[in-house]
């Protein structure tokens, strides 16, 4: 679609502004002096929020790393999330940029020299996930969820705080236990595409729910002929796209709408 | 409504910034050398009470 063709360089634009963003942020926490200016580098975390929200409602104070920086992140995120459900993740998230990033890495030394766009191509990487196991492992994420939830009540410091991602890749403090988390992030992502985001990331699952509020939504027609295109292109291995566009697991990053070649098969609409 | 996906990114943004905002009036902003503080939204629950 000519019309989409400029809404995919837009959100390589806004993902390389995220990634470079963080990568600043985890720059100044290193600066002398920068964390007592504003915070830490956690505090710019929107799920650190999530982390300090029941902590903070029971006893006013925030978790160590956190303040109230975070609710206002939290927010910005939830109004994307209103809006567009999970978009943040698929436009915005420096992690799920990163993995998109490994994931193309992962096709050009499987063999694949040039992705051509909706075409199954030849690289073995990266991996689809048997489906069995994909669906029960899709719901690690809100376990995790739960868990961090539990455990914020008696925490001092956020429960993800030492197993983050983000702070593996971006906050430049390393620990030996960060560097565990940064290579098995980095050596998952490059087999499984968005593999953080399909089954572990708790951020994701707290927008979840937002998918099937949001009036923002992609529609499918009968013009669609179930071609498959857009099964291929989906960084989130959605099966029968246009049957699932509400799914909780999209992060509606648009590329089945961009690489769909039937005008109209697919069509962004405010639902009421 | 149909939309056109060239003002998606757009829409998605203006979200982001008008809620952050949000946040930032709502009173959601670190202090300086704050960590693990902040009653703000405490005592803006007990005025609305």
């Amino acid at each position: 679609m000519s019309q989409t063709s400029s809404l995919v360089k837009s959100r390589r634009v806004i993902q390389w502004i995220g990634v470079v963003g963080a990568f600043l942020l985890g720059l100044r926490h290193i600066m002398p002096g920068e964390a007592s200016r504003g915070g830490a580098f956690d505090s710019f975390c929107p799920f650190g929020a999530v982390e300090t929200l029941l902590p903070y409602l029971a006893t006013g104070h925030t978790l160590k790393t956190t303040n109230l920086l975070n609710f206002s992140v939290m927010l910005g995120v939830l109004g994307v999330a209103l809006v567009a459900g999970r978009a943040f993740c698929g436009w915005m998230c420096p992690l799920g940029t990163i993995q998109d990033w490994l994931a193309s890495l992962g096709r050009r030394i499987s063999g694949e020299k040039k992705h051509i766009r909706g075409k199954q191509g030849k690289a073995w990487i990266p991996l689809r996930i048997p489906k069995t196991a994909d669906k029960i492992l899709r719901y690690a994420k809100y376990l995790l969820l739960a868990l961090i939830l539990a455990a914020s009540i008696y925490a001092v410091y956020p429960p993800l705080h030492d197993f983050c991602p983000v702070r593996a890749l971006f906050s430049f403090k390393m620990t030996p236990l960060l560097w565990s988390v940064l290579a098995a992030f980095l050596v998952t992502s490059l087999f499984v595409e968005r593999v953080w985001c399909k089954y572990l990331c708790p951020l994701g699952a707290t927008l979840a729910i937002f998918n099937k509020i949001s009036p923002v939504k992609l529609v499918s027609s009968s013009a669609c002929n179930q071609c498959g295109r857009c099964d291929i292109e989906c960084s989130m291995a959605i099966e029968d796209v246009p049957l699932h566009l509400d799914d909780a697991e999209c992060i509606r990053c648009l590329e089945c709408l961009d690489v769909c070649a039937r005008d109209g098969s697919l069509e962004l609409k405010v639902l009421k | 409504m149909k939309i056109n996906p060239r003002h998606y990114p757009t829409i998605i943004l203006t979200a982001f910034v008008l809620f952050l905002l949000l946040g930032f009036l709502l009173g959601f902003m670190p202090r300086h050398g704050g960590e693990g503080e902040g009653q703000s939204l405490l005592l803006l629950m007990e005025a609305l009470a």
